[in-house]
């Protein structure tokens, strides 16, 4: 539970909060479990909001969570739906997968400094495919990243679930000058809100210093830090989400 | 469609020892502007007579520059070879270095899931366990935190026991 007296030492981390999103499937659920509670493990006043579905939440969770929003759509993509619905000022968006491993979590709101948006970038090595055309790449890993709730970029998140909606069943595709290869990433669809005439007043930085500290993929090369990783970002086996109980679509 | 005129280039022996024959793209050059490119082997032939595109080729390239031509093909060919296994050797480290971070992956979150790891309070420990590096790890450790835990239970135990009545 939240610890007040702490809270008010520091009044600028007040309203500052993680939040994690579990969809689909259960294995996602116990993961974002398991992720609020090594959130929880190093920085036991943190807060956080978890979005899922009332068919995987247990109730016996709910101590690990400031906020439990049961209104999550069952989509793999549901953090973009999430994300507008931020009740924090600073919100540090984590991806169900990873896991805490260092107090330094207690620091991340601090990175953002005048920025709007603040991520990691993506090794081209360890990713799938980054390639948008000849002289563009996707840029931005989206699976750790701190915004802060101006109104402008709460319209950038709000519009990157419309987007994305539309960019996964737009047909012909629209855009025809970058890779079709593209329609499944959310990253693409970010790419596509920060390099627009709208949104160009978004400050959007990396993470300073060794950015992959903060969102280190576990097949990531080992000298990419030279401290231990503050977030550590596996991915679920396919042993685990095909044991896990699919949601539905009703 | 008339030829204009034939060329030849990327010309290499078929075999350096034997220089009988040489693998060569040939370019035909037609009247409408267009080029068609066909790959071939021109072999000298053994009979005596003559070959009108092998004479074309050695009165244009000459052996020196077809052996030049054939060693550094022979390179470049072991060089992507060579590139090619190092590529494949790294992918597969990746992949099993993956799929070994998914089976750690997994493991933790059994190891979490077990009621005495969950509600300890021993951050210390429970800490040791999250930046676990391999499966054995975990298992030491989650060991380790249960028998702290089974400890504190007894002390607990007996703290709260009434004396025993003489």
């Amino acid at each position: 539970m939240p610890n007040n007296s702490k809270k008010q030492k520091n009044p600028q981390h007040q309203n500052n909060g993680f939040l994690i999103v579990a969809s689909v499937n259960n294995a996602y659920y116990r993961s974002a479990v398991n992720l609020a509670d090594s959130i929880l493990d190093f920085h036991p006043e943190a807060k956080i909001t978890l979005f899922t579905h009332p068919e995987l939440f247990e109730e016996k969770h709910r101590h690990l969570f400031d906020v439990v929003d049961l209104s999550a759509p069952i989509h793999k993509r549901a953090k973009l739906f999430a994300l507008p619905k931020t009740k924090y000022d600073i919100t540090a968006y984590i991806d169900a997968d990873c896991e805490v491993q260092s107090e330094e979590i207690s620091e991340i709101f601090d990175q953002l400094g005048n920025n709007d948006i603040m991520l990691t970038k993506i090794r081209r090595y360890a990713a799938a495919d980054v390639r948008i055309s000849d002289t563009e790449e996707l840029i931005w890993h989206c699976g750790v990243f701190l915004y802060n709730n101006k109104k402008k970029t709460l319209q950038m998140m709000q519009d990157w679930w419309t987007e994305y909606d539309y960019q996964i069943t737009a047909d012909p595709w629209p855009w025809p000058e970058h890779s079709r290869q593209m329609r499944p990433w959310d990253q693409y669809t970010f790419y596509r809100l920060y390099t627009s005439k709208k949104y160009k007043s978004v400050k959007i930085d990396v993470f300073p210093g060794e950015d992959a500290r903060w969102n280190f993929v576990s097949i990531y090369n080992k000298s990419e830090t030279t401290n231990h990783p503050v977030i550590y970002h596996y991915t679920l086996h396919p042993k685990e989400l095909n044991a896990g109980r699919n949601v539905k679509k009703s | 469609m008339a030829i204009i005129s034939r060329t030849f280039r990327n010309v290499t022996w078929t075999n350096i020892e034997t220089k009988n024959a040489v693998n060569c793209e040939i370019l035909v050059n037609l009247d409408n502007g267009s080029t068609q490119i066909f790959t071939a082997v021109v072999s000298k032939p053994d009979d005596g007579s003559i070959n009108e595109d092998w004479e074309a080729i050695m009165e244009k390239f000459g052996t020196e520059s077809i052996d030049e031509a054939t060693t550094e093909s022979v390179q470049a060919k072991q060089a992507k070879r060579e590139q090619e296994r190092i590529d494949r050797e790294e992918t597969d480290k990746r992949q099993s270095e993956f799929e070994k971070q998914e089976a750690l992956f997994a493991f933790k979150l059994e190891a979490f899931e077990i009621e005495a790891v969950k509600n300890s309070k021993d951050r210390a420990t429970k800490a040791l366990i999250r930046k676990s590096k391999s499966i054995p790890e975990v298992q030491a450790y989650t060991t380790i935190l249960l028998m702290k835990e089974l400890n504190n239970a007894e002390q607990q135990q007996k703290t709260e026991e009434p004396p025993a009545s003489e």
